[in-house]
């Protein structure tokens, strides 16, 4: 793009290969804002940056934890007690859950008492509400990983909704289990769930929902 | 602070060249001073992320073990962990500790004194590991085959070592390791 602004021989080598640089800077620099927007189009970046820390704590977690119904909660626990720093890295994660939920719905409202969904931002709208749906699914499954009461219990209720579904309901739940009740093969595949949908899909989807935005502003 | 010139407009997050001609370090000195905060402030969080994957704290109470000796009868050897690793533990015979102490350290790939590897020459504390690739040498049970020096063999490749844990044949380039320990006791050591 313009790599003109740059003076630094090797950042020009690579910019004009991968204009990596030139973003960076459109991003900071040349972000185009219109001088009427308010503190509530603070928001959005806000709930990226917690989905940022929910994935880097989520991360660094998961290489102390361990997914298996006799092992989970003992491997939180390990976290809390013996890991370096492992409460705090735990603590940030849980409560982080909560923050970017909060700030979510602060962003939703603006969205909502703004007209931000109107012409031509519906597709933009729309992928915001399914970043809405998975990042709920995604934190009813974080949560099950602790293996505790409200864990198991949530786990159960939620899952059996499924069983609504005329017809093919139960089939539904048994393969969401993977036997006939939540046990080890739920909690490993909520766990995988969990990690990868927060790392690629919600990323990946916040992404675009980002790279949309200002495409209208 | 305040100047009587008019506030510079530059592009935002822009250095200026050298603040204003009246201050020229007050600018650059906020500037730099921005930047350093950020880089502690960066490293404060990147510490703990990254020191978690340093041992635990109960990985690190596994790090030292208390061992009795006392039931090693004489020509024994017993095999403890020690942080996930083998540790050999010989009670030696008078004839064992005297043929270590007979050789010639000129005839040894790795010199080393009998008596700088066991501080009561009776008992030697080795780490069961073939310096070689790491295998396990055999020698700790009645029966196993000790090598040509009747003090460990390695059969993964080959290696002899002697009665003090010395390589005298084979492919390991150095002497089996001996670990940190101490006496608490006559009949406790402790090892790490």
């Amino acid at each position: 793009m313009s790599a003109e602004k740059f003076q630094n021989p090797v950042v020009r080598w690579i910019d004009h290969r991968l204009p990596i640089f030139s973003t960076l800077d459109h991003e900071k620099y040349d972000y185009p804002v219109p001088k009427n927007l308010n503190y509530m189009w603070n928001f959005g970046v806000l709930a990226g940056l917690s989905l940022a820390i929910m994935i880097v704590t989520g991360i660094v977690l998961a290489m102390s934890y361990t997914a298996h119904v006799d092992y989970a909660f003992d491997s939180v626990e390990r976290i809390m007690r013996d890991v370096n720093h492992g409460w705090m890295i735990r603590y940030i994660h849980m409560n982080t859950a909560s923050f970017f939920f909060i700030v979510v719905y602060i962003h939703i409202f603006r969205g909502l008492y703004y007209g931000s969904y109107k012409a031509p931002r519906e597709l933009l709208w729309m992928l915001g509400v399914v970043i809405f749906l998975l990042m709920m699914a995604t934190a009813f499954m974080g949560y099950v990983l602790p293996w505790g009461q409200m864990s198991f219990w949530g786990a159960t209720v939620i899952t059996n909704l499924f069983s609504a579904i005329p017809v093919v309901g139960d089939s539904i739940v048994t393969l969401l289990w993977g036997g006939f009740s939540v046990d080890n093969p739920t909690l490993n595949r909520f766990f995988l769930a969990a990690l990868s949908d927060a790392v690629c899909d919600l990323w990946g989807r916040r992404s675009s929902h980002h790279c949309l935005a200002p495409l209208w502003l | 602070m305040a100047t009587s010139q008019k506030p510079k407009k530059t592009a935002s997050g822009a250095k200026s060249a050298s603040g204003t001609p009246e201050n020229p370090g007050r600018r650059d000195f906020i500037v730099v001073g921005t930047y350093a905060m950020a880089g502690l402030g960066g490293a404060a969080v990147a510490w703990p992320l990254i020191d978690q994957m340093n041992p635990a704290a109960d990985t690190l109470a596994l790090a030292n073990i208390e061992v009795d000796i006392s039931k090693i009868a004489v020509g024994q050897s017993i095999t403890v962990k020690w942080r996930g690793k083998p540790v050999f533990i010989r009670h030696r015979t008078a004839d064992e500790v005297s043929r270590a102490k007979a050789t010639d350290l000129a005839d040894l790939r790795d010199p080393e004194a009998d008596a700088d590897r066991a501080e009561k020459p009776e008992l030697l504390v080795l780490v069961g590991v073939c310096t070689h690739l790491g295998c396990v040498p055999l020698g700790q049970k009645t029966g196993e085959v000790r090598g040509e020096y009747d003090g460990w063999f390695c059969p993964c490749h080959g290696s002899h070592y002697d009665t003090s844990g010395r390589i005298r044949k084979g492919p390991a380039p150095s002497n089996l390791e001996v670990p940190p320990y101490s006496f608490l006791s006559d009949s406790v050591i402790r090892i790490g």
